[in-house]
């Protein structure tokens, strides 16, 4: 019955390779996407630890989506 | 209303576009030949001169065509319209079967004789569970 | 040491975790019915099972690169950075997708067609969006300034978009080795319904991924800003 499943009339070979091929693929790409993440979350948090409390206030007041959303106008293309 | 720098960027991208949407259409125009992947026997039989060089004709497997004698295989690639003669000796896909679609890749010796090096079997787009085609045939 | 979670990304973060567990949850159910409750093709027989995600694989490749050439025609006219972070963080996903379709669809070309490359026009243009995605993820490491830099990946974008169509109706407009489109709005689709239902789960869990690769990366470049904000006090 298993090796029936890993046979597969004698596409096996394909289809698991191409199954597997893709879960690969994912799995390589959520994990370099979370180290990218992750090393961010700490250089962020090395920076936060690093302020005194009136630069925390500061900090809290630093608007993130003004940054972003300000759009920028140049005079050429 | 949107202020003119921004409308001349929209201006200016539209333009860019359009014209390299032109471009890329002409360009591909012009490479028509090299585009398309086989020629049909009726394009064969309409060539001005017969080439040479290696080239690919796709259609489908005449019914009861194929012929097997001591690793030569011979079959008539059809589309409906015209015919060609079709001689090969090698493995040929699962896939290539009588009422199927094929694409030959070789040297035409005339406009009704192709020595093919390759053939591909060529999947239509029907997907059907083999008790569900089974049934379809009865009918 | 823990991050810190007093600012806007927890929200994210929160969002991240049910995309991931909705993810698996699915994949699981689209792998167990493509790979064994579905049924053999009359033909193909069981290499008809490489479909499920070649298929999936290709229209999101497609649908990701359509989406980033229309942020990317935002970028340039209004000159928004929200729109290309955007952009930015679905390119890797779309990079994934495009080079998963091309690699399953060559394994799947062996047993079919008796080959594993044709150089037919829907293979080579899925090539060149695969290349475009390249050039687009790559642009962004080798080009410093960051107003150069967004120009340059929006018309990369918007360049490679012109190339969607191609792909699109190159079986239609060209004879090819790749077979025409199956599952159709306008015409019947000739996929049988019982091999329909795995591949619209598969799509399903591979839009998810996709989604939830984009809310890390996005994450990531919103965290990066942050950071160069704390450099300034």
């Amino acid at each position: 019955m298993i090796s029936e499943f890993f046979y597969m009339n004698g596409y096996g070979y394909y289809v698991l390779s191409s199954f597997l091929f893709t879960l690969a693929c994912f799995l390589g790409l959520y994990l370099i996407t979370k180290s990218q993440l992750a090393k961010e979350q700490n250089k962020f948090n090395v920076k936060f630890g690093e302020l005194n409390s009136e630069q925390v206030k500061e900090a809290k007041k630093q608007k993130i989506y003004k940054e972003i959303i300000a759009a920028e106008i140049y005079s050429k293309i | 209303m949107y202020n003119k720098k921004v409308k001349l960027r929209a201006l200016f991208l539209f333009l860019s576009i359009a014209s390299i949407i032109l471009i890329v259409f002409l360009v591909l125009k012009s490479l028509e030949e090299n585009v398309v992947y086989f020629l049909s026997p009726t394009e064969i039989k309409n060539l001005n001169e017969t080439t040479t060089e290696k080239i690919r004709v796709g259609g489908m497997v005449k019914d009861n065509s194929i012929q097997i004698n001591s690793e030569k295989i011979n079959f008539i690639i059809t589309d409906f319209k015209n015919e060609i003669n079709v001689i090969y000796s090698g493995i040929v896909p699962n896939l290539f079967q009588e009422g199927k679609g094929v694409v030959a890749e070789g040297i035409l010796k005339d406009k009704n004789f192709f020595k093919a090096e390759k053939v591909l079997a060529k999947h239509d787009e029907k997907y059907i569970p083999p008790e569900v085609k089974a049934s379809m045939g009865e009918e | 040491m823990k991050f810190i979670k007093n600012y806007q990304f927890s929200l994210v973060q929160k969002s991240q975790k049910i995309v991931l567990y909705l993810f698996l949850i699915i994949l699981a159910l689209g792998l167990f019915e493509a790979l064994i409750l579905s049924p053999q093709d009359y033909l193909q027989g069981d290499s008809v099972r490489i479909m499920y995600v070649h298929v999936p694989s290709a229209w999101i490749s497609l649908g990701i690169f359509s989406l980033m050439a229309s942020l990317s025609v935002m970028v340039i006219i209004f000159k928004n950075k929200v729109f290309f972070l955007v952009a930015k963080s679905l390119a890797p996903s779309g990079f994934i997708f495009s080079l998963v379709a091309l690699v399953t669809g060559s394994i799947w070309g062996k047993p079919t067609w008796g080959t594993w490359w044709a150089w037919d026009a829907r293979i080579t243009s899925m090539l060149i969006l695969c290349i475009f995605y390249l050039m687009y993820l790559i642009a962004w490491r080798i080009f410093e300034n960051k107003d150069y830099v967004t120009k340059i990946t929006s018309f990369i974008a918007i360049l490679g978009f012109i190339n969607i169509p191609i792909i699109k109706f190159s079986v239609d407009w060209w004879s090819t080795l790749h077979q025409p489109s199956s599952v159709n709005i306008f015409s019947e689709t000739t996929i049988h319904s019982s091999m329909l239902i795995p591949l619209g789960i598969m799509t399903a869990a591979f839009a998810l991924f996709s989604l939830l690769i984009f809310l890390m990366k996005y994450n990531t470049e919103l965290i990066k800003i942050k950071n160069k904000g704390l450099d300034r006090l």
